[in-house]
């Protein structure tokens, strides 16, 4: 039994984490043979015979519909009539009537059995203790790092334009992650899981299917911002090599042309989701929007430390009243450096809507008393 | 010390367009630069000495955005215990005949006095508070 870690198993866990966040934000082109002996291991470790169809496809996207296109053809219909089924329903009803059970059934194996087994003995073997240090150190951070952002993201993406629930595996890395450290820290069960581990280090999304897989690029690149958040102000935050790819404002999903042509006062009004009309007026700029849309001034004042310029504390238009969960103004700063032009950037910022003194709410976004920031002495 | 001396005793260069030959400001009780404070406060001063090649306060994804911490003369940085919702990143101390700058690519250089001072993060209201991206 596996009680307590020592301290090198303690610093190998750092190692672990380390490799496979990197693993999970890795841009790098698949390692098609490598890829597939691991497909081979996960299909064994699951008791079943290895696919004998490996097709490789360029995103995520395109494998979702490769996976519903090979589940059908592998139905046992006749190839004329699959290919005439699949001309006339792709378009209306393939994708919510399709047997995916068939694909759904042969992933549940695969995951229920790896998963269930590997997790059964590992957990016999090992304490609550340490298996809660390794899920908190391991699984935890490469799920953080990498599902919560990029896997939940192009997930989400798919979802929306394929319409139909998809169990591509990939977004689960923090789960490999987090039985790669038991195997790697010596307990005997969680061997089980290298399959599935081969394939996540040399692959991107993959499908497993009853005699066949498909299995997909990786991304030719990711952007995030400095919280780590999908994030590209002017092109596709997750890019795959078809084209296909995921747009995102500080890890809000939003449609392509918020990103790349930008949105006007017109569009931002009309979009419903309060979340993405955040990262729409974000990317135009608060000082330009509430320039243009005329947002009513509650107070303005000298700010300190960075004469001549002013701090305004403005409300918000009354269709933007559901921005935020709670009750918010925007506060107008100056930047305290001027930028190569000679101006200076303005940007707002939202305070809790209480806020009547800019000075005040200027204050609340450092978590600073009123006075301190009365006394502020330079902003730089 | 004007900033072209700041870039040479510390090793981090300013974007090309900030003027090189004005004097740093000095800092002996609160300033801000960007989304990072510097506030004095009567508190036990830090121990941990700061290595000669300074060290990162905050740091940017591509080490672009980073804010560090350099010294004349031995300085403390004591890293904040990471807390939900805590903005505190960690309580620097500036001996007697010594000197601090905090450093920024973007922002240029702030010296900072003899004292002990508390460095923390900016955050924005979302409906809850959440720290703001650079």
């Amino acid at each position: 039994m596996l009680n307590k870690l020592t301290a090198e198993q303690e610093a190998e866990l750092v190692t672990i984490r380390e490799e496979w966040i990197s693993h999970g934000l890795s841009c790098k082109s698949a390692n098609r043979e490598a890829a597939a002996e691991g497909v081979n291991a996960a299909y064994r470790a699951a008791g079943l015979e290895p696919p004998k169809l490996l097709i490789w496809l360029d995103s995520p996207l395109a494998g979702a519909y490769g996976a519903h296109l090979v589940s059908e053809l592998l139905k046992g219909a006749g190839r004329d009539q699959v290919r005439d089924q699949v001309r006339d329903q792709v378009r209306d009803q393939v994708w919510d009537q399709v047997g995916a059970q068939v694909w759904d059934q042969v992933w549940d194996q695969v995951r229920a059995q790896v998963r269930d087994q590997v997790r059964d003995q590992v957990r016999a073997q090992v304490g609550a203790q340490v298996w809660d240090q390794v899920r908190d150190q391991v699984g935890a951070q490469v799920r953080d790092q990498v599902g919560a952002q990029v896997g939940a993201q192009v997930r989400d993406q798919v979802r929306a334009q394929v319409n139909n629930s998809i169990n591509g595996y990939w977004g689960d890395i923090a789960w490999t992650a987090f039985y790669v450290a038991f195997h790697r820290l010596g307990v005997e069960g969680a061997s089980k899981i290298v399959g599935l581990a081969q394939v996540a280090q040399n692959a991107g999304w993959w499908f497993p299917l009853r005699d066949a897989a498909i299995l997909c690029e990786r991304p030719t690149a990711i952007h995030r911002d400095n919280q780590g958040r999908l994030h590209n102000e002017d092109g596709p935050a997750v890019s795959y090599p078809d084209g296909w790819g995921v747009w995102s404002w500080h890890g809000t999903r939003v449609p392509r042309g918020l990103i790349e042509k930008g949105w006007g006062l017109k569009e931002i009004f009309a979009e419903r989701n309060s979340e993405i009309r955040r990262c729409a007026v974000e990317k135009i700029g608060w000082d330009v929007f509430i320039q243009e849309s005329g947002l009513k001034k509650v107070a303005s004042c000298p700010d300190p430390g960075n004469d001549p310029f002013h701090l305004a504390l403005y409300d918000l238009p009354e269709e933007f009243e559901d921005m935020y969960d709670a009750d918010a103004r925007i506060l107008l700063c100056v930047n305290g450096t001027i930028e190569p032009d000679g101006t200076r950037r303005r940007f707002g910022l939202p305070v809790p809507g209480h806020h009547t003194d800019p000075i005040e709410a200027a204050a609340d976004l450092y978590g600073w008393p009123v006075e301190a920031y009365r006394r502020l002495q330079v902003r730089r | 010390m004007i900033v072209s001396e700041a870039i040479t005793t510390y090793g981090v260069d300013v974007l090309q367009h900030l003027d090189r030959d004005v004097e740093i400001p000095t800092v002996t009780t609160a300033a801000c630069q960007g989304d990072v404070s510097i506030l004095r406060v009567t508190k036990d001063p830090a121990t941990a000495v700061v290595p000669q090649a300074g060290v990162a306060v905050v740091r940017g994804e591509n080490g672009g955005n980073t804010h560090s911490l350099h010294g004349q003369g031995p300085i403390m940085w004591e890293v904040a215990r990471q807390a939900e919702g805590s903005l505190l990143l960690g309580r620097l101390t500036v001996p007697e005949g010594s000197e601090a700058v905090m450093a920024h690519p973007e922002h240029g250089f702030l010296a900072i006095a003899p004292g002990t001072y508390e460095i923390g993060r900016q955050r924005e209201y979302r409906g809850e508070w959440a720290l703001v991206a650079d």
